[in-house]
């Protein structure tokens, strides 16, 4: 963890250098869009964890194991990616149920299905935004060519811890 | 604090309190099936969770925006736009794939793209990879709470996605009706 922490500051690091030096008019702005997200963040997440810290005192192990662990297999994916389609939620509460399902013995492989699942489908998302904006007909369309790539994110993880583990 | 009305904090919202009751709910049920330790776990959960996870969060917002900042949105429409066919899919999966922006600036930019023409392929590969790829998510969100090797995995297995979702979304505009997109009354 204190590695991905080391990377992530050099990289913002990286990148306040280079606004310094090439855009430093925006600099406010871009500190005040800081300071609100994480606002926002640092107000919501203690309650989403708090959630998920209770769910998985209760969330035992023997019913997510046999669908969707590690040993579950291809028939683990279609399950996560079927679960993750109906994930109502945006990041906020989905990342830390996920965590729930994870510590419980969920799979690698499977795990991808279901976020990839959720990024694609997102429920919430297309009836607050894309609806709205674009219409039924361009919901059609996307969904019509996406449904597909949770599997294929599912299964191509599958492939790839097979030949190196993770 | 007991100021006459003073201005609903922007932040105490409707998102906030779902989270609570979520949060009160679970622990409801925690306290009736584990007995009130549950409390003092789940607390003890949160905290050693909160360590970690919080500080990698203010990282990623620090880098989501100065990549907002960096990027505009100018180029982001601009980089869209020009190209069609497979090359255009390429350009739009790996724009969507950089761009930090959230939905409400991302959903602007492809109505405005589609109603000037931009190919159907390009614009689902672009909803695609900023939805399902997106750097920015993985730094917020992939990588702090679920760690470094899983985040890569979901990264590297995420990659061809919205390349075949835009192929697809191209093959079904021009080959069904029903697919096809009138931009001028699209809402």
């Amino acid at each position: 963890m204190t590695m991905s922490l080391l990377i992530i500051a050099t990289i913002a690091a990286l990148l306040g250098v280079i606004a310094i030096l090439r855009k430093p008019e925006g600099i406010p702005g871009a500190l005040v869009d800081m300071r609100n997200q994480m606002l926002m963040f640092g107000l919501r997440l203690p309650p989403a964890l708090l959630a998920a810290a209770f769910l998985s005192l209760i969330v035992p192990a023997e019913y997510v194991v046999p669908y969707i662990g590690a040993e579950s297999g291809w028939q683990g994916v279609l399950i996560a990616s079927l679960f993750g389609a109906f994930i109502p939620g945006g990041p906020i509460l989905t990342f830390p149920m996920a965590l729930v399902l994870w510590r419980a013995g969920a799979g690698e492989a499977q795990m991808v299905a279901l976020l990839a699942s959720w990024s694609v489908f997102a429920v919430h998302r297309v009836i607050s935004y894309e609806l709205p904006f674009l219409g039924p007909r361009f919901v059609l369309v996307r969904l019509s060519s996406s449904w597909i790539l949770p599997l294929v994110s599912g299964f191509l993880a599958l492939v790839l811890l097979l030949i190196h583990p993770f | 604090m007991s100021s006459p009305t003073p201005k609903r904090s922007p932040f105490v919202d409707g998102g906030f309190l779902f989270l609570s009751a979520i949060a009160l709910g679970a622990g409801v049920l925690a306290v009736v099936i584990r007995g009130p330790s549950a409390i003092g776990e789940a607390v003890g959960i949160v905290f050693s969770d909160a360590l970690f996870i919080l500080p990698l969060i203010a990282m990623g917002v620090v880098v989501g925006s100065l990549f907002t900042l960096l990027v505009p949105r100018e180029a982001v429409s601009r980089y869209l736009g020009q190209q069609a066919g497979i090359k255009g899919i390429l350009i739009a999966s790996f724009v969507g794939t950089v761009m930090p922006a959230g939905p409400f600036a991302a959903f602007p930019i492809v109505l405005a793209l589609g109603r000037s023409g931009a190919a159907i392929g390009a614009l689902v590969a672009f909803l695609t990879a900023w939805a399902a790829v997106g750097l920015h998510r993985l730094f917020v969100w992939e990588l702090p709470f679920m760690g470094g090797e899983f985040a890569a995995l979901r990264f590297i297995t995420s990659l061809p996605v919205p390349v075949i979702a835009g192929l697809l979304a191209d093959r079904l505009s021009n080959g069904f009706a029903v697919f096809r997109i009138d931009w001028e009354n699209a809402q």
